[in-house]
């Protein structure tokens, strides 16, 4: 392969030694070390969808426009954001996921905006509603769209497939599960081209499930819609022809391959969970998408919210050594509570198993009390078998404690929801009673005035929620609150006791305050510009 | 990549733990290829510490990515892709940085003007660093498949990504960009 351009010399021989020689380098010594370090940060997924970040033309010319935030970040993509304003997607909430389910390990979501536009379609019954059209750069198919693609000779690409899917009660309770792709529940769980009511209860109160009349494809997915019995439209990310075919029986294989394995819910029009009071404590309960659109476009992110979803308690035990660390956030205390848009199971195994990212519609939460890991004074109850459960809590996200994150985890600190009291759950609503069991006023560096005051005020009624108390050196208190060292009136020997409030029962109420109590028992307040005056609320 | 044997079974049983989620099966394809992948790098990016950047985004690339490799046989092309797209980001970020370093290499380049005490070979390689500095990131990478790795056109077409065709019209052009270089450098 001699060029005629290169002197004749510098044939291929020649050039071949010359690279050789040039580049005939030895490796750096810790060059190993560093992959071993980025490969454990680092795992592998099976998700070859390319998502473009944000891919903010998508959403100009396009009527409607739903997006949804998903849960973590494989596509090395920014930190999700969510709904833009003026969506006027038909209630545009949650979406959760299936951890799913391969031979392989579990999909890790991407952490992304996904941008999902809608179209009206027509039901057979008449009418029409909103479908998805376009999820980022797929087009949508049809259910009975993507029968056709599968049956022309499946293989394994992502697809983008929307229909109607129906949470039923299966009767799978005798039958043992084979394979993975191959359980009892996912021949009872289908992705419908129309929608079709499959739970039938009939006169004597009997349930069953029927299969249905029109084009549906087998999902294999733990994830489920929020209410029972009712088919809901959703759009997911997913694909034929799973490797783990391979592993079921000889005769079942090609359904197997024939069924859908969700990686990704993308859009649903979501609901509240079933029986969950529209209103509680003052405030009207968001669904979790209408949060994160909260979160994300509101002129007030650190307003008071009651938010309904799906809890998973993770003991703290599970890979955490940090649940010590202060009760914020980006630590691994917080990283593994969410509270989700659907039922999804994150914690597959139980007991030392990792925690699985949600693949739905979710964000972080972390309790200001108690350690970070429980709503203060209360214990979260515990659902038994470690079953999602329905709940609504009340907190803020924009915790101005964020501030004291680490740079590398501020912007999730901020996007953590701190709980701040439970408000519901499985039916039952919480005694919303300030309880101050688990504030730690016998501090010993607080002074007989200091602990008066703070009991005084826990004690007094009010309509403020505290967050956390605590005390810092009077010296290194503008390190805290810089702008209190500008107070003439605030006596800075010894400790100064900090305690953060947030007003609540209040629909849009503003950022969270902050008292100061100092040595000498008087309060002073942030009245919101920077200048700290002695509180009237407490005397 | 350059002149490695490696058993094909040995790779086969070890792509296909690497596609089960197996690290320890992914590292050892590491340790076998990082060398290779390295000095890869460094054609393309020139820089030692840019190589070690590029070099360990390829192989987390690679491993966040293995389950998208189907077929072990594919693996050599596959990983080739991979660590050029790196040494090409690398080198891309590295534009915008507003400093330019003195690398290594280039220390030794501009030892190597004057050639009094080199052998012929390292004169070549000399020129050759010289020469390849004249060059964009693409003709680096396109010469250095051919005549570091020893790979042929259908290889190098599959590690760029593009038809035989585009392959062996690139190359051509990178030789014919190359040899200008060398005719410059050389005066």
């Amino acid at each position: 392969m001699t060029s005629p351009t290169l002197r004749t010399e510098w044939d291929d021989a020649r050039l071949d030694a010359a690279f050789r020689n040039r580049f005939s380098v030895v490796t750096p010594a810790n060059l190993g070390e560093r992959i071993h370090h980025g490969l454990a940060g680092a795992r592998p997924t099976r998700w070859t969808l390319r998502l473009s970040p944000f891919a903010t033309g998508v959403a100009v010319a396009v009527a409607i426009v739903a997006v949804v935030v998903v849960g973590s970040s494989l596509l090395n993509v920014g930190p999700g954001k969510s709904p833009t304003p003026g969506v006027t997607s038909p209630n545009p909430s949650s979406s959760p996921a299936s951890p799913p389910v391969t031979g392989q390990s579990e999909v890790t979501p991407p952490k992304t905006l996904l941008r999902v536009t809608t179209k009206p379609v027509s039901l057979p019954s008449g009418g029409t509603v909103d479908m998805p059209d376009q999820a980022q750069n797929l087009t949508v198919q049809s259910a009975a769209d993507a029968i056709a693609v599968r049956d022309r000779g499946v293989d394994s690409s992502e697809l983008a497939v929307s229909g109607w899917f129906e949470r039923n009660v299966v009767p799978c309770a005798l039958r043992v599960d084979n394979a993975e792709l191959d359980k009892c529940s996912y021949d009872f769980t289908w992705l419908m081209a129309a929608p079709e009511q499959l739970s039938v209860t009939d006169a004597t109160g009997a349930g069953s499930v029927h299969a249905p009349v029109g084009p549906a494809i087998n999902l294999v997915t733990d994830w489920l819609p929020a209410k029972m019995g009712v088919p809901e439209q959703v759009a997911l990310f997913g694909h034929f022809d799973d490797p783990a075919a391979a592993r079921c029986s000889p005769d079942r294989q090609q359904v197997c391959r024939d069924r859908f394995v969700v990686d990704l819910v993308a859009w649903t029009v979501g609901s509240l969970p079933s029986d969950v009071p529209g209103f509680l404590d003052e405030l009207t309960v968001k669904s979790v998408a209408q949060a994160l659109a909260w979160r994300d476009n509101s002129d007030e992110p650190g307003a008071e919210l009651a938010v309904a979803g799906w809890y998973d308690p993770v003991l703290a035990s599970l890979n955490c050594n940090e649940f010590w660390a202060p009760p914020l956030m980006g630590y691994c205390a917080t990283v593994n509570q969410y509270l989700m848009a659907g039922p999804e199971p994150i914690v597959q195994g139980r007991q030392q198993a990792p925690v699985v990212t949600p693949t739905s519609l979710a964000f972080n939460v972390a309790f200001g009390g108690g350690g970070g890991l429980q709503p203060s004074g209360r214990q979260m109850p515990d659902p038994g078998e470690f079953a999602p459960t329905e709940i609504v809590l009340i907190g803020h996200f924009r915790d101005r404690r964020a501030a004291l994150c680490p740079a590398d985890v501020r912007q999730v600190c901020l996007d953590t929801f701190v709980v701040d009291t439970g408000a519901w759950q499985d039916g039952h609503t919480w005694d919303l009673t300030r309880d101050t069991t688990t504030v730690p006023i016998a501090v010993p560096t607080f002074t007989p005035p200091q602990r008066a005051a703070i009991s005084g005020f826990l004690a007094a009624p009010g309509p403020y929620q505290v967050i956390n108390v605590g005390a810092i050196a009077g010296d290194q208190i503008g390190g805290e609150e810089p702008t209190m060292v500008q107070s003439t009136e605030i006596d800075f020997t010894g400790s100064i006791c900090l305690i953060k409030v947030i007003q609540r029962g209040t629909p849009g109420t503003s950022a969270p305050d902050i008292l100061a109590i100092d040595p000498t028992g008087k309060i002073y307040t942030d009245r919101g510009d920077g200048v700290w005056v002695l509180s009237g609320l407490n005397p | 990549m350059e002149a490695i044997v490696i058993a094909p079974s040995r790779d086969t049983d070890l792509v296909e733990r690497a596609r089960r989620g197996d690290l320890d099966a992914f590292e050892s394809i590491v340790r076998d290829r990082m060398s290779a992948v390295y000095r890869l790098s460094l054609a393309i990016t020139g820089n030692e510490a840019d190589a070690a950047d590029a070099t360990q985004d390829a192989f987390v690339a690679a491993w966040k990515q293995v389950r998208s490799l189907r077929e072990a046989s594919r693996l050599e092309a596959w990983l080739g892709r991979i660590a050029v797209n790196s040494a090409r980001m690398v080198v891309r970020a590295r534009r915008r940085r507003s400093v330019r370093e003195i690398r290594d290499l280039e220390t030794a380049t501009m030892t190597a003007a004057a050639p009094s005490g080199f052998s012929p070979a390292d004169r070549d390689a000399a020129l050759l660093g010289r020469a390849l500095e004249r060059l964009d990131p693409d003709k680096r990478a396109i010469l250095a498949l051919r005549h570091l790795d020893g790979r042929g056109i259908p290889e190098i077409a599959a590690a760029l990504g593009v038809p035989e065709g585009t392959a062996k019209s690139r190359l051509f052009a990178a030789r014919k960009a190359l040899a200008a270089a060398i005719a410059e450098g050389d005066r």
